[in-house]
């Protein structure tokens, strides 16, 4: 344990108690707890506690001033003080005052572009100091070319997109002079999340919608990050004005999660038929809070086919292992089967942690009651008229999907 | 048969290699300078903890780069990766106007230590592109570099996002370490 005996240090450590980071999710109940592996940081210019990771973008951007480590630097008596006077959360009344309940505040397991643009956004930008200033996310119309893959062959190319805040709709179009667009997609129907690895871009994202009743997957980029999550933020800001004009009673806390939201899990599996005795073969799952989708390839435009996860009172089950006598006749053995109330789901996973992982995100939505989610039980589509709010799986809801 | 003729060329002409230490105050851009030369891409660094070690081929030479986190308590461990160090590379953040004292001290020190004695000196002016950066002539004044004796030593312009500068400055050092 290195402890300084400087009492300028010590002040900092102390004070870290108070502080809380937006991205840390590590709280100290007692100093002591601190070790040279779990520094944290400070910047001696806005007067924050930050983590490792958010100090490396703090100083990537030269007008936000000087991070300094709480174990590693040497602090000035004048910087403990400044420090010691403000902290994290007297600092974010100042810096999140006005914070939109649409703009999207990332946490510790986010990508680093929503990170590094929320950091301009909130410190450099000074977006939400001021109340009643009106933010370029809630233009009535955001019209911009973002590189959009191909879906057949999966090249990159310039589309024209126009996100309409009065419509609600997301329209893109193949060519710059097109009068009719390529596709209209409803505002609310939409899920959008940032997909760095997978679309191989570090301004990647993917945008889910229905259409037809089927999940259909776009993938996007722009060369500014800025401009990516600016477009991310405007689309939940068309969102969130959509559902106040369709739920007007409703709280900003309760609509907030009907927003855009980030997939459980995603991973390879295998996965046989119905009929329980065709080859395991490969492919690569979403859950999407309720809904497994499977994919021949991660960047296919349609799912192949998904599977609803219900609750565990309405006959959804899932068990370690494969049911007594299937064959496990693909190359991975560790089996987990889902039950539901129309047939059973075979998959395999590649090593016992992805199975125990799969497996732990499975448990936690069939034992989950939520709010809204016991309604999905039933096909309803727009059928809401008891008052309740459709959760955000009853608008993409597609019946029981199984294509293969 | 190539190949039998390359293994004799390598065992005749064996590759230069030269060990280089890189260091320099928190935030100069090091870690950026040693990726951007490593792989020509400017990576997301955090601040170093410890140190980063890559080889980087350039020229026919292969050099052997550390680069060491420069906080100012771990400053003191510098001294361990002075060993045979044939290049200094000194980093330094060219608009840091508050803290060019301190690199100058910091390097005045590394200097007088006795296992650096024959290390040539290449100091990268970085971060040119911003607006308050000094330029060279005067960061060579206030880091003190025209009172050095017995050493080689020479200042460049850098600017490590955009990657200016710095085979300019690999060139030097090749130069210098060949003559050798």
């Amino acid at each position: 344990m290195i402890l300084s005996k400087n009492i300028s240090q010590t002040c900092v450590y102390s004070m870290k108690t108070c502080g809380r980071h937006p991205f840390c999710f590590v709280f100290y109940s007692s100093f002591l707890s601190l070790s040279l592996s779990d520094p944290e940081w400070g910047s001696c210019s806005l007067g924050v506690f930050v983590c490792l990771g958010c100090s490396g973008i703090h100083r990537s951007i030269p007008n936000l001033g000087k991070v300094k480590s709480l174990l590693l630097s040497r602090w000035e008596d004048s910087e403990v003080q400044f420090i010691s006077e403000r902290g994290n959360d007297a600092m974010n009344a100042v810096y999140e005052a006005a914070l939109p309940v649409y703009f999207y505040k990332p946490t510790h397991r986010d990508c680093q572009v929503l990170k590094e643009q929320w950091i301009r956004a909130k410190y450099e930008r000074q977006e939400f100091v001021e109340n009643g200033k009106k933010l370029i996310y809630e233009d009535e119309t955001r019209d911009g070319m973002l590189m959009k893959r191909g879906r057949d062959n999966g090249q990159f190319l310039n589309r024209r997109f126009v996100l309409s805040l009065r419509d609600g709709t997301l329209k893109y179009y193949t060519k710059l002079d097109a009068k009719e667009p390529k596709a209209v997609i409803k505002v609310d129907t939409i899920n959008a999340c940032f997909q760095p690895d997978k679309i191989g871009n570090p301004n990647g994202l993917q945008i889910t919608y229905l259409r037809d009743n089927i999940t259909r997957n776009i993938f996007i980029y722009h060369d500014s990050s800025r401009e990516i999550v600016e477009w991310f933020n405007c689309i939940r800001a068309a969102q969130l004005h959509y559902l106040k004009v369709a739920f007007p009673g409703a709280t900003d806390a309760e609509l907030k999660p009907k927003l855009t939201r980030s997939f459980l899990k995603e991973g390879y599996m295998e996965k046989t038929g119905p009929r329980q005795t065709e080859g395991f073969k490969r492919r690569w799952f979403t859950l999407d809070h309720r809904r497994l989708m499977y994919f021949k390839d991660p960047l296919d435009a349609f799912a192949k086919g998904e599977v609803f996860l219900g609750h565990r009172d309405h006959g959804y089950r899932v068990t370690i292992g494969l049911p007594a006598g299937t064959q496990y006749n693909g190359l991975w053995q560790y089996g987990i089967t889902i039950e539901t109330p129309a047939r059973s789901f075979l998959f395999t996973c590649e090593t016992d942690t992805e199975q125990k992982d799969w497996m732990s995100h499975f448990n936690a939505v069939t034992v989950e009651s939520g709010s809204a989610h016991h309604a999905c039980q039933c096909v309803c589509a727009g059928g809401h008229e008891s008052g309740a709010l459709p959760c955000r799986g009853h608008s993409f809801l597609s019946p029981l999907l199984n294509r293969t | 048969m190539g190949s039998y003729y390359s293994l004799i060329f390598s065992r005749l002409f064996p590759k230069k290699q030269i060990t280089l230490l890189m260091v320099g105050l928190d935030a100069a851009g090091k870690t950026t300078v040693l990726y951007k030369l490593k792989l020509g891409e400017v990576v997301t660094t955090i601040p170093t903890i410890g140190f980063n070690v890559e080889t980087v081929e350039y020229k026919n030479i292969s050099f052997a780069v550390w680069d060491v986190g420069g906080q100012s308590k771990i400053r003191g461990l510098w001294k361990y990766y002075y060993q045979h160090t044939e290049g200094l590379i000194f980093v330094v953040d060219s608009s840091d106007h508050d803290r060019i004292e301190t690199a100058a001290e910091e390097l005045k020190a590394m200097l007088a230590e006795d296992e650096m004695r024959d290390a040539v000196l290449l100091v990268l002016a970085n971060k040119q592109d911003l607006p308050k950066a000094m330029p060279v002539h005067e960061l060579t004044d206030r880091l003190g570099l025209h009172t050095l004796r017995g050493r080689q030593w020479f200042v460049q312009a850098t600017c490590a996002v955009q990657g200016s500068g710095l085979y300019e400055g690999l060139d030097w050092l090749s130069d210098q370490l060949s003559r050798r």
